[in-house]
């Protein structure tokens, strides 16, 4: 006997449907406040970034020391320096263009948190004034009498659960 | 389709096949090799690589493999696809014209290795040229040097939607008088982008479950009834699909669940862990996965997802992440079900350790693959009619 044919969407669907459940959850506080982070950049590494990135241009003397050695570490720092010359410009370019780069992602990075929180704080501001709607609204329900619905007289007839319009005398 | 050289009718077409790289490990290698080998039933193939330390010529089995000699450079391939991922997240590639500057950037080192294959396609004189890789540009212009008129088929090798839609790589789409795409995933979407239906060719690839392998179960996870997984990443490393094996051996503690990192085994089965090697011969895999009551393939392939493929044709249900290209096999071939949420996964795995549920998907797996991969002949004739290439008796047997 050929089995029937089983379409993966429609069960998957079905599946999905299956493990869905409703749950209750409490709406957000009112007042409720986000963090109050509204830079993505860290400052002290942004500081690092632009403190270091220019790579140095020539050797210092001082660095070498004094006496013969001085003189020698000087004399071979000279001569590395001349043959890598090209070379650090290069790379310091790179490097500018890299930290130009991650100026503007993070600048951009911060224009979207604020922008971000600001949404999240009128989503927020939104639900507060709907739940707070909701209870009235609930409560004005609660409060008001059964005697402001139609009554028989006006038009109710409970024998087969129908609201009917009041009929005309 | 019309060939550029006259030949003799007694002599085999001969066709070049230009690729980058001329390898089986990827999934884009190893369908270029398939293709090339569909198509030495019919014509003399000769594959040009710009791979090796000088110009050379070898023999590969059935295949004349021309080395270039001025291999390309890894760099630029990385800072290509790195370009292309950049600027498809801006929206220029697809919104904005390319600046020429950015085109240029784009085959930075990645044309004149292709210098010397003008060359050899003049003394090769080849009735059809096929280019591996819709982003092969400098193999079209090397081409198209040759002679703007041979017939061109593109083999498109297209892993990634956003390199397809990029408008830098239209002139070989453009160029070619067959697109041939692995996969209905990619054959649709070559036809959003590019549009001409008639001239992509949906091929598949040839696979073969191994009989074999039905009879000796792997006992590497104790036990035939088990979850098989594999993450395609290593163990250690906070990788989304070691979570996701975490959440399914906790979610199925009862059941056996084999998980296969990259760098080890992990056999599971009621919060006890056997570790052992990697999987690292093809068969072992098979056999692990014929004897699987579920497939979940975290990271499939990106272009044709092949395990997958094979787990079908063993009959063993699949379970792959939506929007991967093994969501086709799953949702056309009907041989399983994918996931886009952790909820789902398990979800997906309950329902298809279930023993009447996973019948049904086994069955149309395998149906399903046996169709599209399962036979070699079907395959040859479909590259063969969409290259416009009638297969002879037997390929051409070279002496080495």
């Amino acid at each position: 006997m050929e089995q029937p044919a089983i379409d993966p969407e429609e069960f998957l669907r079905r599946l999905k449907d299956e493990h869905r459940t409703l749950e209750w959850e409490p709406l957000p506080p009112e007042g409720i406040r986000t963090s109050d982070i509204s830079q993505a950049r860290n400052r002290a590494s942004l500081e690092y970034l632009h403190s270091h990135w220019v790579l140095p241009e020539s050797f210092d003397p001082d660095d070498a020391g004094r006496g013969i050695r001085g003189r020698m570490l000087s004399l071979f720092a000279r001569l590395t320096f001349q043959v890598l010359v090209r070379y650090l410009h290069d790379e310091r370019q790179l490097l500018a263009h890299m930290v130009r780069v991650n100026q503007a992602l993070e600048q951009r990075c911060d224009a979207l948190t604020l922008h971000l929180q600001q949404l999240n704080q009128d989503m927020i501001d939104r639900q507060v004034a709907e739940a707070a709607n909701q209870a009235k609204l609930a409560l004005w329900l609660h409060l008001e009498p059964p005697g402001t619905t139609p009554s028989t007289e006006q038009g109710v007839r409970k024998a087969d659960n129908e609201v009917r319009p009041p009929s005309r005398t | 389709m019309t060939n550029s050289v006259h030949r003799p009718d007694s002599r085999r077409p001969a066709v070049a096949v230009l690729t980058a790289h001329w390898e089986t490990t990827s999934e884009a290698g190893w369908i270029t090799r398939q293709v090339a080998g569909a198509l030495a039933c019919s014509a003399d193939v000769h594959v040009i690589i710009p791979d090796g330390a000088g110009p050379a010529v070898a023999m590969d089995g059935v295949f004349s493999v021309h080395w270039l000699g001025t291999p390309i450079c890894p760099a630029a391939e990385l800072r290509r696809e790195l370009l292309v991922e950049g600027i498809s997240e801006t929206g220029t590639g697809g919104g904005l014209a390319m600046t020429p500057e950015l085109g240029a950037l784009l085959d930075e080192d990645l044309i004149e290795p292709w210098a010397g294959a003008a060359d050899v396609l003049t003394a090769l004189l080849p009735d059809l040229v096929v280019i591996a890789d819709h982003r092969n540009i400098g193999a079209l212009r090397a081409a198209d040097h040759h002679s703007p008129e041979v017939p061109v088929v593109l083999l498109a090798l297209g892993s990634d939607a956003r390199s397809l839609a990029f408008p830098h790589f239209d002139p070989l789409f453009d160029r070619a008088d067959t697109v041939l795409a692995a996969t209905e995933t990619e054959r649709s979407l070559i036809v959003q982008h590019h549009g001409s239906p008639g001239k992509v060719r949906r091929i598949g690839a040839a696979l073969a479950a191994n009989p074999s392998v039905l009879t000796e179960p792997n006992p590497w996870v104790g036990a035939t009834e088990y979850v098989l997984v594999l993450t395609g990443v290593d163990e250690e490393g906070e990788h989304e699909e070691n979570e996701l094996s975490r959440l399914l051996r906790v979610r199925f503690p009862d059941n056996p669940v084999g998980i296969a990192h990259n760098d080890a085994f992990c056999a599971w089965h009621e919060g006890r862990v056997t570790r052992g090697w990697p999987i690292e011969r093809s068969s072992d895999l098979d056999r692990l996965m014929a004897w699987a009551r579920v497939t979940v393939d975290l990271r499939p392939g990106r272009l044709l997802a092949r395990r997958c493929v094979t787990s079908l044709l063993f009959g063993t249900p699949i379970v792959v992440p939506e929007h991967s290209r093994a969501q086709e096999h799953a949702k056309r071939g009907g041989g399983g079900l994918w996931f886009s949420n952790p909820a789902d996964l398990a979800w997906c795995v309950e329902a298809l350790l279930e023993p009447s549920t996973r019948q049904l998907f086994s069955t149309q797996g395998r149906t399903y693959a046996e169709e599209e991969y399962g036979s070699t002949d079907a395959f040859i004739d479909r590259v063969g009619k969409a290259c416009d290439l009638v297969p002879t008796a037997e390929p051409a047997r070279n002496s080495t």
